[in-house]
């Protein structure tokens, strides 16, 4: 987290991952290029570019949307999920070739608007097979854009959490325009079993792994309280908690995060105000509640985003007896200090 | 993640998971081969108003236009094909000579020389021929 904007945050993992993504990206396209040559050497440069960037553009994009349910279901990929706007970018940089080199090639040769010939120069909007595909590629393309241009903490912070979360969310939107351009174009054109059983298969991957973390998450908010009493919810005994770190549990269908660092345990909202990460999945490092995603950072004790920032999270109120650990079940507002349990 | 946000979440996957592959399903099974390939060309004789090809996507006449004929054209449905320049081929030689582009639906009418022997069509991208026919 930074208090000024600037135009990329640069650290020192976000260096090695961007150069991971480049050399990933100059791989793939030498790959395509050498690949084309051998197999069909008289493919036009136009159709060599327009392919190899389609073709980085969608496995990118399946990159993209397999990163967050593998990062809830282990820990390594976390790191993943913290470079995943730059590969966004990437993703977008290499759709807008496509779309780019295919426009200028398809439709600016003649006197017709080349916008405006995307949309009239097929009409079978009632037809399936002869849909006008490329209108799909176009809206994904847009939506694409709007999604790279907001990347930035900027906009997150201007746009507001809730809207630039929908906002971004319109990836699963643009992931089946996507989806849908590509089998009503290019596999209507040439139809080869290998490229559509990867689509299918990728698409299976994706839809399977975020349909199981889904359902694994509703079993968490589903656990029943173990016992409560007089607004006290029994949560765990201490020695459950791992030191500088925290358990999460679910209070009235919402997550709190009971944090053990040094001989205390505070409880605070397990979502955190940046992108909706989960704290209770973090570490407490220099003293304070490090969010896994993107680094914000929250004192265990009030909520509070250490001085400059301003960010805050509700707090609850906890008690010991003997081992075991209570929480009480109504959230303090947000950044309100409450004593932490001593040990 | 919310609660809410996790519902969402989960309701979009449900609703792709189902949709998707419904999709999918579909789009394959309507791919159709190559509209026309050189096994299944109709011969015909050049004789003016006869019909040199009719399938559902190309209906070609070859019509008597004062001393010339003409290639009468119609493209009644948008061509699988990105690019399609059309050539009339020369009994001298076999040469091409170009006539025009095909880009969208419509009519379209081309002059041929007296010595015309065949129509071809090609892909330019795809680097194929669409239609090669003998007249």
């Amino acid at each position: 987290m930074g208090l000024n904007y600037e135009l990329v945050l640069w650290n020192k993992h976000k260096k090695r991952y961007d150069k991971w993504i480049a050399l990933a990206v100059l791989s793939y396209l030498l790959t395509f290029v050498a690949i084309t040559f051998i197999t069909n050497p008289e493919t036009s440069i136009e159709t060599l570019i327009i392919r190899a960037f389609g073709t980085l553009a969608l496995a990118l994009l399946h990159v993209i949307l397999v990163i967050g349910p593998l990062a809830r279901l282990n820990k390594r990929f976390l790191p993943l999920l913290y470079n995943r706007r730059h590969l966004g970018v990437s993703m977008f940089l290499a759709a807008l070739i496509h779309g780019g080199f295919s426009m200028f090639q398809f439709h600016a040769l003649g006197d017709v608007n080349p916008i405006y010939s995307i949309f009239t120069s097929n009409l079978e909007y009632n037809s399936l097979v002869d849909f006008p595909f490329q209108i799909l590629g176009f809206f994904a393309l847009i939506i694409f854009f709007l999604m790279a241009a907001t990347s930035h903490d900027f906009w997150l912070k201007n746009l507001s959490p809730k809207t630039w979360k929908r906002l971004h969310m319109m990836v699963y939107f643009a992931y089946t325009l996507v989806v849908l351009h590509v089998f009503l174009g290019a596999f209507q054109q040439q139809p080869a079993v290998g490229s559509i059983g990867m689509l299918g298969l990728g698409f299976m991957l994706i839809a399977t792994l975020h349909l199981y973390t889904g359902f694994k998450e509703r079993k968490v908010d589903r656990q029943k309280p173990k016992e409560i009493k007089d607004g006290w919810e029994f949560v765990c005994e201490i020695d459950e908690i791992p030191e500088d770190r925290a358990k999460i549990f679910t209070l009235k269908k919402e997550r709190i995060a009971v944090f053990k660092y040094e001989n205390k345990l505070s409880a605070i909202a397990n979502v955190c105000k940046h992108q909706g990460g989960p704290l209770g999945e973090g570490k407490v490092i220099d003293g304070c509640v490090t969010c896994p995603w993107h680094g914000y950072q929250y004192l265990p004790h009030n909520g509070q985003s250490p001085p400059p920032f301003t960010e805050k999270v509700a707090t609850y109120r906890l008690k010991k007896v003997g081992s075991k650990i209570y929480v009480y079940q109504e959230a303090f507002p947000e950044g309100t200090a409450v004593e932490p349990v001593t040990l | 993640m919310t609660s809410n946000l996790r519902k969402a979440h989960k309701l979009i996957w449900i609703i792709l998971f189902l949709t998707i592959p419904v999709a999918m399903v579909f789009a394959v099974l309507e791919i159709k081969k190559p509209a026309i390939n050189d096994g299944n060309l109709v011969l015909t004789e050049a004789l003016s108003g006869q019909m040199v090809l009719d399938n559902e996507i190309f209906s070609m006449s070859v019509q008597k236009a004062g001393e010339t004929n003409r290639l009468h054209v119609i493209v009644k449905r948008p061509m699988k094909n990105p690019s399609a320049v059309i050539y009339g081929v020369s009994s001298e030689d076999k040469k091409e000579y170009f006539l025009g582009v095909i880009d969208k639906k419509g009519m379209y009418n081309f002059e041929l020389r007296d010595s015309t022997r065949g129509i071809r069509m090609y892909d330019a991208i795809k680097e194929q021929d669409i239609i090669n026919i003998e007249l």
